[in-house]
Formats: C-alpha cells, structure tokens, sequence
C-alpha cells in the first residue's frame, strides 16, 4: 500500500502534465489541418494513462478528465466524455493487463481505440438524433483516429515517465 | 464480459452515468450556463486569452514570412476597391437625402436601424471536427445572452451565441449543422432557412433551405437575415448563393450558400446584444 503523499504527488504530476498536453492540443494541434481535420488529443489521455495505472486508478482518472473535458468543450450531450473516456479506460486497463504489455504498440493500440470509441458514439448519437451522411461521419471518424495517432510520440513519452519516475524517486 | 467490467468496474461506469445525468440537469435548467460550467468557463479564461495571444503572434510572424508578396497585392486591390466605393459613397448620400424627401412627402415614418454591440475576441477556435463553434471573451458580465445573433466589424452574420458564461461565451457558426436562421434572398425578397449542414461545413457552405418548388434565386444572388420573428436584426449579409441545386425528392430546390465572413480568420466579432429597427 502506497502512501497518502506519494499518492497526491504522481496524480498532481499527471494533472500538470495532462495540463501541459491541453496546451498542446490548444497552441499547436488546433491550428494544423491536414485533409481538413483537426486532431484531437483528448481521448488518447485516459487510455494511455489507464494503460500505465491499471483498471483501478486509470478510469478514475479518465472520469475526472471526462468531467473536465465536459465542461470546457463541445460534446454531443453533458457528461458524453465522462462516460465515453470512463469506458475507453476501462477497455485500456484490460489491453494492457491480458493482451499487450504496457509500451509504445499498447499505448499506439488503445490510443487507436479509444479515438475510434469516442467517434463511434458520436455518430451513434448523431444517427439516433437524425443526423444522416453515416459515410462522411465514418471518414471523418477513421481521417481523425489517423491523424491524431503519431500524437502517441509526444503522450507516450511523457506518461511512461510519470508512471516510472514517480514510483521509483519515492 | 465478465472479466473485463469487473465490479469496480460497473461501480465507476455508473458513477461516471450519473455525473453525465447531473452535468445534464444542471444544464437544462440553468437560463445561460450552468454553475459548473461556468465556473470551469472562468477558470479556462486566462489560459485561452493567453493561448490565443501566442498563437496569433506566431501566426502574425509566419503570415509576415510567407504572405507578404499576396499581402500587397491584395493591398493594391483593396486600393482601387475603396476609390470605387468612395463614388458609391458619393451617390448613396445623394439617394439617402433623395429617399428623405420623399418620405416626408409622403408622410411615412423616418427609417431606423440601430445595433447595441458588444466586441470580443476569439480566444479558441476549431477545437472539434464535428462542430463548428468559436468561445469569446465576453459574458453575461457584459450584457451577452444566449440566442445574441453575432456579426463581423463589417456586419455578416458570423453565428448565434449558444452559451453564456459571465467572461465568456460560446458561438455557434452559421457553418454548424445545427445553425438555423431566417434568412431571405435580397434581390427578389424570397423568404428560407439558412442552415448549416454536416456535409458542406469543412467545405465552408451552408444551404439555403425551404425555398419552395419555383423559388426566385441564381447563383450570385446575395441573401440576408430575414429579421422575421424578431429574433434577429434583418439585412444582415450572410452570404451570396453558389449554386441552385434540386432536393431529393426531385420537386423541392435548395441553394449552396458561400458565408461572406471568412470564419477561419476571424480575430475579433461583435456581439447584438440589442437591436431596434423600423423599416
């Protein structure tokens, strides 16, 4: 069992780092358009995080990180990327502990995964609310997953440091 | 199955569902923004002012570096355009003195066109590839309200305001697919819905709906807010229409709607915070 302290020090590390990666996604990734779109950052996080913290850590994180995200971007409905990025970590945590080991190919592979669920439910929404064009929506959701991807370079790295300096320092 | 939702599992999804369900009540009943977001909103503010200041430096440096040469000869043009315009100019004042003349012999009431505007800056833009919205600097703190129609310093129709927070707010472009406003052909007065449309947004169109079987409209024609309802000002520009197409069902026509404000440079907007006009 882990101490309090160290406890609150990794998770305020993770806060400013995801902090830090909010930056990145506002200063640099919204401003690229490549095909049109833009890539989103923000469902890469829980998965990445909740492969590293395991299936009890990792989608609390994401839960708080869904909240956030909630209130500070558009979504479909209120509380769409609490629940979303909740489940995305949850999938993430099992990857990680029954099919591939925590590195770059898992991290690439939930990353992938977890993009592609956020997609998924958007246009589940968009089709049960009317919305037609399910091919564009499709291409939209497959061009955003792809571009988004070698983000996975920069979150990767940065997460793995946490998870491994933040233990082995204390 | 089983396996993968553990317990704990189940506990934190249903927790995460009732987050979701309070987030949503929250919202429905709150008149422009709910507490949280609110206060999320404000907390957001700073680090948005401050993303965009650096960003449009950055942009300003590369725009010097790469636009220069484009810059100056749009500069040239722009020249010319303001000689002419100063010659409409001339003549629009000698119709303005003409138009009041005449309607002091006839007796109708003086026209009045009055805007209460409120600027603001774009602090963040294109954060989704399924919406088009833009947040500002400026709330309820300066008088904004949900349902505010928004415009260049030019006066096109940018978008609607669809979230008030007390610093900040959120705007829905006429590009977005669930942007809907009166809109009316200008040259023969036909009345439709200017709507945005999930297929055309990227492109940067929106569709000009309900136009009826043997609507009045060409391409070039120029179309703006139809002030019906009162909800928004009229003759506001929204755009000029690109091309007449047939609907679906082979009988209804709509048109392709090129917006006049260009929405991916827009730096500054203002907000109609209040409007009264007598035609």
């Amino acid at each position: 069992m882990l101490p309090k302290s160290y406890l609150i020090f990794k998770w305020t590390v993770y806060a400013l780092a995801t902090l830090l990666l909010f930056g990145l996604q506002s200063l640099v990734l919204n401003h690229i358009h490549i095909f049109g779109l833009v890539p989103f950052l923000y469902p890469m996080l829980p998965a990445v995080a909740a492969m590293y913290e395991g299936s009890h850590r990792g989608p609390v994180f994401a839960l708080v990180l869904g909240v956030v995200c909630d209130l500070l971007l558009p979504a479909p409905f209120e509380g769409f990327f609490t629940v979303i990025f909740t489940i995305s970590a949850i999938l993430s945590a099992v990857v990680a502990e029954k099919l591939i080991s925590p590195g770059f190919l898992c991290a690439l592979t939930v990353s992938g995964g977890s993009l592609l669920l956020t997609s998924g439910a958007r246009i589940l929404i968009r089709s049960l609310t009317g919305g037609g064009y399910l091919a564009l929506m499709a291409r939209i959701a497959v061009g955003e997953a792809l571009i988004t991807l070698p983000a996975v370079l920069v979150v990767w790295p940065v997460y793995r440091f946490i998870h491994d300096h933040c233990a082995s320092d204390y | 199955m089983k396996n993968i939702f553990t317990k704990y599992g189940f506990m934190l999804l249903i927790l995460a569902v009732l987050v979701a369900v309070i987030l949503s009540v929250m919202t429905f009943f709150a008149s422009s923004s709910a507490a949280f977001p609110n206060l999320a909103g404000i907390i957001a503010s700073p680090f948005r002012a401050a993303s965009s200041a650096i960003s449009g430096k950055v942009s300003g440096w590369l725009d010097y570096l790469t636009e220069f040469d484009r810059l100056k000869e749009e500069n040239e043009q722009l020249k010319l355009q303001l000689a002419e315009m100063e010659a409409d100019i001339r003549q629009a004042e000698y119709d303005r003195d003409e138009n009041q003349r005449l309607r002091e012999l006839a007796g109708l009431r003086e026209q009045r066109r009055e805007l209460m505007l409120e600027s603001a800056r774009i602090v963040e833009q294109d954060v989704s590839n399924w919406e088009s919205l833009l947040t500002v600097d400026k709330g309820t703190s300066c008088g904004v309200a949900v349902g505010d129609c928004v415009i260049t310093e030019a006066g096109y129709v940018v978008g609607v305001v669809t979230e008030a927070g007390y610093n900040w707010s959120t705007v829905r472009t006429i590009l977005d697919s669930e942007s809907s406003i009166g809109a009316m052909v200008f040259r023969s007065g036909a009345t439709a819905l200017a709507q945005g449309d999930f297929a055309l947004m990227s492109e940067g169109f929106l569709t000009l709906n309900y136009l009826g079987t043997d609507p009045d409209v060409v391409s070039g024609d120029l179309v703006v807010t139809s002030g019906l309802g009162g909800y928004y000002p009229s003759q506001l520009v929204i755009g000029y229409v690109d091309e007449v197409r047939t609907g679906d069902d082979g009988l209804a026509q709509y048109a392709i709607v090129r917006p006049e404000a260009d929405l991916s440079s827009l730096v500054q907007i203002f907000i109609v915070t209040d409007f009264e006009i007598v035609d």
